[in-house]
C-alpha cells in the first residue's frame, strides 16, 4: 500500500512539524548588583511559551521560531523588561529594581507613622486605644512615645520642649482650631475626635514637609476611615456617660452618625476629689461624616461636629478659709470640613478642601465673666505629580482667615483682630536607588496682619546601610504666629520661627523595633514684654535625645514598648527676663506600656507606667526665674478588656492606680506674710485616681463584629 | 492518487491546525494545573503562579488563569515569613483577583478566592488588621454561598473563618464544624464541568474537621 504508506509519513511528519521549528532559549536574570534573581517570570510575549528562574537565576525552554522575538522578564520588586532577541541562548538580563513609595527607604527622622501597614513599626491604630492610661484619647496614646513630655494636669501634646500650642493638628490634611476640649483650673483636657474615625495618623516630632506650616514643634495628621465596610450601630453605657452611633452603607457612599453625652457628676458623688467642684465636667456632642466615592479611586468627604461643654470649680486662696475663687468655663465648639481626593491619572494626583472651627469660651472668675472667640477658616489645595515612580513632586497652597475676639462682658469692652495667611509651598521626593531616599522642599508664608514673609526651607534624606536599618536626617525653618492673647495686646507682632535638626536611626523588623533620636532646635523671636511693651525678642533652644525599643514577641501573648526622652529646653518668653525650663519640659521623660492577651479569660490587660523628673517652677521665696523643680511624677494606669460575646465588651480601667499624689508645682499667695515669706499651696491632680467602667455593644449583621477597636 | 492524497494531506492539515490553536489554551492550563498539584516547594508554586500569568497574559479572555495565578500566589505566600514581603505577593494576587473579576463578574469561585486574598493580608498582621478585615472576609465568603449555595469552596473558607473566631473566644465551633462538613460533602459530591474548574479546598475542610473531632 505504497499510498497509504505515504500519507502515513506526510502525516508523522506533519506531527513533528512543531518539534522542528522550535528553538532554546536560555539565559540568567540578575539584578543591577550582578546578583541573580530566582523567581523571575520569563516568557515569549504573545505566546504560552515561557519558564521561571531556578534558584540560580537561570531560565531554559522552547519556543517556536519567528522573525522577531520579544523577550518578556516580570517579577515582584522589579522593573519588567522586555528585549528583542538577537540571541536565544546564554543571555544576560539586568533587571532594574522597582523603587516606588512602597519599598523606598522611609524618612523616619522625627516622623512616626500610625497605620496598618507592615511597614508602621512603632505604633498600630489598635494601640491607640488599648493603651492603658489614653482611655480612648488619642493624645493620650501618643504621649508615650518619643519625643513627648507627659504634663499630667494638661492632657495636650508636649513635644521637645516646646509648648501644645506649637503642635498642629490636621483633621484630613485641614486645620482645627481648638482641637482640644476648652478647660481651666489644672483639669487636663482630651482631643476632641474619637479615634474610631481614623485609620492613620501621622505625627511628627520635627522637621516635617513642607506641606505643614504655623508649627513651631510638630504636626499631627489625622486622617479618616475611607469606606466602611457594613451597616453597624455602637452603643456604649459607661460610668461617666453614653454613646450611639450608626453607619449606613451603600454602593458608592456611606454616613456615619454618633452622638454622646458625658458627665462626671454621678462619679465624682462616689469617688472622693482633691478638687472642689461646684459643676463637674459635662459634654453633649454629635457628629455626622458623609463620605462618597468619586469615579474609580477617588473620594469625597464630608464632615460636621458641634459640641458643648461645660464646668466650674473652686480654687482655694492662700490664708482664706472659704472655698476661694470661682472658676467656670462653658465652651461650645463647631467643626465642618469637606474635602477631596482624585487621581486624575497615573501622574497626577489632586487634593484639598475647606474647613471651618469655631470655637466659643466663656470664661467666668468670680464675678467677672471673659468671652474668647476664636474662628478658623482653611482652604487649601495640592497637586501631585508623579514624574517616575521614584520621583515626584508635590505643590500647593493654603489660606487661613483667622478671626479672634475678646469680650469682658460686664464692661461690654470688646478687642480682636482679623488675619489672613497665604502660603504655597512646593516639594520633591526622590528614591535614589533601594537605599537612598532624598526629600526636599520650600514653602513661603505671607502674615497678612504682621505683614511678614516666611520663606522656609525643608530638607531630609534617609540611607539603609542594610535590610532593617535606617539612619536618617530632617532640617528645616518653621514659623508660628505668636498667641492670640499677646497679639491682641501687640498689634502687628511678628511670628516666632524655629530651626530644627535632627538625626535618627532605626532598627525595625516584625519582631522589635529599636529607635534613636537627637535633635537640637533653635527658636527666635518668641513674645516677651519689654519696656516698649509686648515684642518679638524671645529666643531659645531645646536639644536632648529619644529612644524607644518595642518587643512584640519576647513573651507570648505580651507586646510592651519603653520610651526615654531627655531635653534639654530653654527659652526666654512671656514676663521671664532670662532663658528659663519652660514648666512642660521636664528634663527626663519615661513611660513603659505592656499589653497582654490572656486567651483563658477572654482579656486584654494592660498597664502603662509613667514618669518624669519634675517640673521647673518659679518660686518669689528664691532667687532667680523658674529656679525651683516639682518632685518626681509617676502615674501607673492598668486596664481590662473583657470579651464577654463577640459583640459585647467590658471595658474597666484605672488611672494612677497606686494612688501617688503627684506635684506640679506651686501656687503662691499674692502678697508676703509678715516675714516676707509667701505661702504656698500645691498644685495637685484632680483626684488622687481615676476608675471607669465600661459595656461596649455593637449591632450588625456580622455577629461577631465589636467594639474592641473603641477601647 | 495524487490528487487524493494532496486533498486528504489538506484536510489534515486544516483540522489539526485547528485543534492546534484552539487547544494550545486548555493544553497549557492542563500542564499549568500539573505543575501546581505538584509544587511542593515555594519555589515551585510561584513558579506555577508564574505560569498561569503567562497563560493569562496571552489567553486574555479566559479568568481561570488570573484565578490560578492568583491561587498560586497566595499558596506561595503562607510560605514567607517577611511580613513586607508577604504584603508585596499578596497585593500581586489581588490584582490578578481584580483581573478575574473583571473578565467573570458575578463568579462565586473568584469571590471565594477575593475573600481568601483578604485573609492572607489579615494573618499578616491579625492583632491590627483583624477589625478591619475580618467583616470584609466574612462579607465575601457570604456574597460567594450567596451566588451559589452549591459552592463547597465558599462554605469550607466561611468555616475557616468561623472556626477562628471561636478559638478566639473561646466558645463552641458547631457554624464552623456543620459548615465545613457541607462544604466536604458537595466537594465529595461536585462534578465540575471541565477538568479546568477549581476542585481544591479539601484539605482545609479536613484541617477543620479533624480540629472538630478533637
Amino acid at each position: 500500500m505504497p499510498t497509504t504508506m505515504r500519507l502515513l509519513s506526510i502525516l508523522f511528519v506533519l506531527l513533528a512539524l512543531p518539534t522542528w521549528a522550535q528553538i532554546q532559549i536560555s539565559g540568567t536574570a540578575l539584578d543591577s548588583k550582578g546578583e541573580s534573581i530566582p523567581g523571575v517570570n520569563v516568557w515569549i510575549k504573545e505566546s504560552f511559551d515561557g519558564a521561571s528562574t531556578n534558584a540560580e537565576g537561570q531560565f531554559s525552554f522552547e519556543t517556536e521560531a519567528a522573525d522577531t522575538l520579544v523577550l518578556i522578564l516580570s517579577s515582584v520588586g522589579f522593573h519588567q523588561t522586555e528585549t528583542v532577541l538577537k540571541e536565544t541562548t546564554q543571555l544576560t538580563i539586568t533587571l532594574k529594581t522597582l523603587i516606588n513609595e512602597l519599598n523606598a527607604v522611609s524618612i523616619t527622622a522625627g516622623t512616626i507613622e500610625v497605620n496598618e501597614k507592615a511597614t508602621s513599626v512603632v505604633m498600630k491604630p489598635l494601640d491607640i486605644l488599648t493603651t492603658a492610661g489614653a482611655l480612648g484619647d488619642i493624645t493620650g496614646a501618643l504621649s508615650t512615645l518619643p519625643g513627648t513630655a507627659t504634663v499630667g494636669n494638661d492632657g495636650r501634646l508636649f513635644v521637645r520642649g516646646g509648648d501644645a500650642s506649637e503642635t498642629a493638628i490636621f483633621f484630613d490634611g485641614l486645620r482645627v482650631g481648638s482641637a482640644y476640649g476648652s478647660t481651666t483650673g489644672n483639669v487636663p483636657t482630651r482631643n476632641r475626635f474619637s479615634p474610631v474615625l481614623f485609620k492613620g495618623t501621622f505625627f511628627s516630632t520635627g522637621g516635617y514637609s513642607a506641606e505643614f506650616g504655623d508649627a513651631l514643634s510638630s504636626v499631627l495628621a489625622l486622617e479618616t476611615v475611607d469606606r466602611p465596610v457594613r451597616n453597624q450601630s455602637d452603643f456604649s453605657f459607661m460610668s461617666v456617660g453614653a454613646t450611639a452611633s450608626s453607619t449606613f452603607v451603600g454602593e458608592k457612599q456611606s454616613v456615619t452618625a454618633q452622638g454622646g453625652y458625658t458627665n462626671l457628676a454621678p462619679y465624682q458623688n462616689v469617688v472622693e476629689q482633691n478638687f472642689d467642684w461646684e459643676k463637674a465636667p459635662e459634654n453633649i456632642d454629635g457628629q455626622i461624616i458623609y463620605r462618597h466615592d468619586l469615579g474609580k479611586d477617588g473620594i469625597i468627604k464630608g464632615f460636621v461636629m458641634g459640641s458643648k461643654s461645660e464646668m466650674a470649680l473652686y480654687q482655694p486662696q492662700i490664708g482664706s478659709e472659704d472655698r476661694g475663687s470661682r472658676l467656670g468655663i462653658e465652651n461650645t465648639f463647631g467643626f465642618g470640613n469637606a474635602t477631596y481626593k482624585m487621581p486624575l491619572n497615573q501622574k497626577w494626583l489632586l487634593e484639598g478642601g475647606t474647613s471651618l472651627s469655631v470655637n466659643k469660651d466663656r470664661y467666668e472668675l468670680d464675678t467677672a465673666t471673659f468671652d474668647i472667640d476664636n474662628n478658623l477658616f482653611h482652604i487649601k489645595q495640592q497637586a501631585t505629580h508623579y514624574i517616575t515612580e521614584s520621583f515626584k513632586v508635590k505643590m500647593g497652597a493654603e489660606v487661613f482667615f483667622l478671626e479672634y475676639t475678646e469680650t469682658t462682658v460686664d464692661l461690654n469692652a470688646e478687642r480682636g483682630f482679623e488675619e489672613a495667611r497665604s502660603s504655597v509651598w512646593t516639594e520633591a521626593e526622590w528614591y535614589v536607588n533601594a537605599h537612598w531616599t532624598i526629600r526636599g522642599g520650600l514653602r513661603g508664608a505671607h502674615f497678612s496682619e504682621s505683614d511678614a514673609n516666611r520663606i522656609e526651607p525643608r530638607l531630609a534624606a534617609a540611607y539603609q546601610p542594610y535590610e532593617n536599618g535606617t539612619i536618617s536626617i530632617a532640617t528645616g525653618r518653621f514659623s508660628q504666629p505668636q498667641a492670640s492673647s499677646n497679639r491682641v495686646m501687640a498689634p502687628g507682632i511678628d511670628p516666632s520661627t524655629a530651626d530644627h535638626f535632627q538625626l535618627s536611626f532605626q532598627h525595625a523588623n516584625q519582631k522589635r523595633t529599636l529607635r534613636a533620636e537627637a535633635y537640637y532646635k533653635v527658636y527666635n523671636d518668641f513674645a516677651t514684654l519689654e519696656d516698649e511693651g509686648i515684642q518679638a525678642a524671645g529666643d531659645g533652644f531645646a536639644r536632648g535625645f529619644d529612644l524607644f525599643y518595642r518587643e512584640r514577641s519576647l513573651i507570648k501573648n505580651a507586646d510592651f514598648w519603653l520610651t526615654y526622652s531627655y531635653v534639654d529646653s530653654k527659652r526666654r518668653f512671656n514676663l521671664f527676663e532670662t532663658q528659663v525650663r519652660p514648666s512642660y519640659a521636664p528634663k527626663h521623660n519615661f513611660s513603659a506600656v505592656m499589653k497582654y492577651w490572656i486567651s483563658d479569660l477572654k482579656s486584654q490587660v494592660g498597664g502603662t507606667f509613667s514618669w518624669n523628673s519634675g517640673h521647673p517652677y518659679d518660686s518669689p521665696n528664691r532667687a532667680g526665674e523658674m529656679e525651683s523643680l516639682s518632685p518626681n511624677y509617676a502615674s501607673l494606669a492598668l486596664n481590662w478588656s473583657y470579651l464577654y460575646r463577640p459583640n459585647l465588651i467590658i471595658h474597666a480601667a484605672v488611672s494612677n492606680a497606686a494612688g501617688r499624689d503627684n506635684v506640679f508645682g506651686y501656687r503662691y499667695a499674692n502678697e508676703p506674710d509678715s516675714n516676707g515669706f509667701y505661702e504656698s499651696e500645691p498644685i495637685r491632680q484632680a483626684a488622687p485616681f481615676f476608675a471607669f467602667i465600661g459595656v461596649f455593644w455593637t449591632l450588625s449583621s456580622d455577629k461577631s463584629a465589636n467594639q474592641l477597636n473603641n477601647l | 492518487m495524487k490528487t487524493l492524497a494532496t486533498t486528504f494531506f489538506l484536510i489534515i492539515a486544516t483540522l489539526f491546525s485547528l485543534s492546534a490553536q484552539g487547544g494550545s489554551y486548555e493544553k497549557a492550563m492542563k500542564k499549568a494545573l500539573a505543575e501546581m498539584e505538584a509544587a511542593e516547594t515555594p519555589e515551585a508554586m510561584l513558579a506555577a503562579a508564574n505560569t498561569f500569568e503567562r497563560i493569562g497574559q496571552k489567553a486574555t479572555d479566559e479568568y481561570l488563569p488570573n484565578y490560578y495565578a492568583a491561587l498560586n500566589l497566595l499558596n506561595y505566600n503562607w510560605t514567607l515569613q517577611d511580613a513586607a514581603k508577604r504584603d508585596e505577593v499578596i497585593d500581586r494576587a489581588m490584582e490578578q483577583v481584580k483581573m478575574a473579576q473583571q473578565l467573570a463578574p458575578g463568579s462565586d469561585e473568584v469571590e471565594v478566592l477575593n475573600g481568601y486574598a483578604l485573609m492572607a493580608k489579615m494573618t499578616v498582621d491579625p492583632m491590627n488588621r483583624g477589625q478591619s478585615y475580618s467583616p470584609r472576609i466574612m462579607q465575601s465568603f457570604g456574597k460567594a454561598m450567596a451566588m451559589n449555595p452549591a459552592n463547597p469552596r465558599a462554605k469550607i473558607m466561611m468555616a475557616r473563618m468561623e472556626i477562628g473566631t471561636a478559638q478566639f473566644m473561646g466558645t463552641e465551633p458547631t457554624k464552623a464544624c456543620e459548615l465545613a462538613r457541607e462544604g466536604a460533602e458537595l466537594l465529595k459530591n461536585d462534578k465540575p464541568v471541565d477538568e479546568l474548574q477549581p476542585t481544591w479546598g479539601m484539605e482545609s475542610a479536613n484541617e477543620i474537621l479533624e480540629s472538630c473531632a478533637e
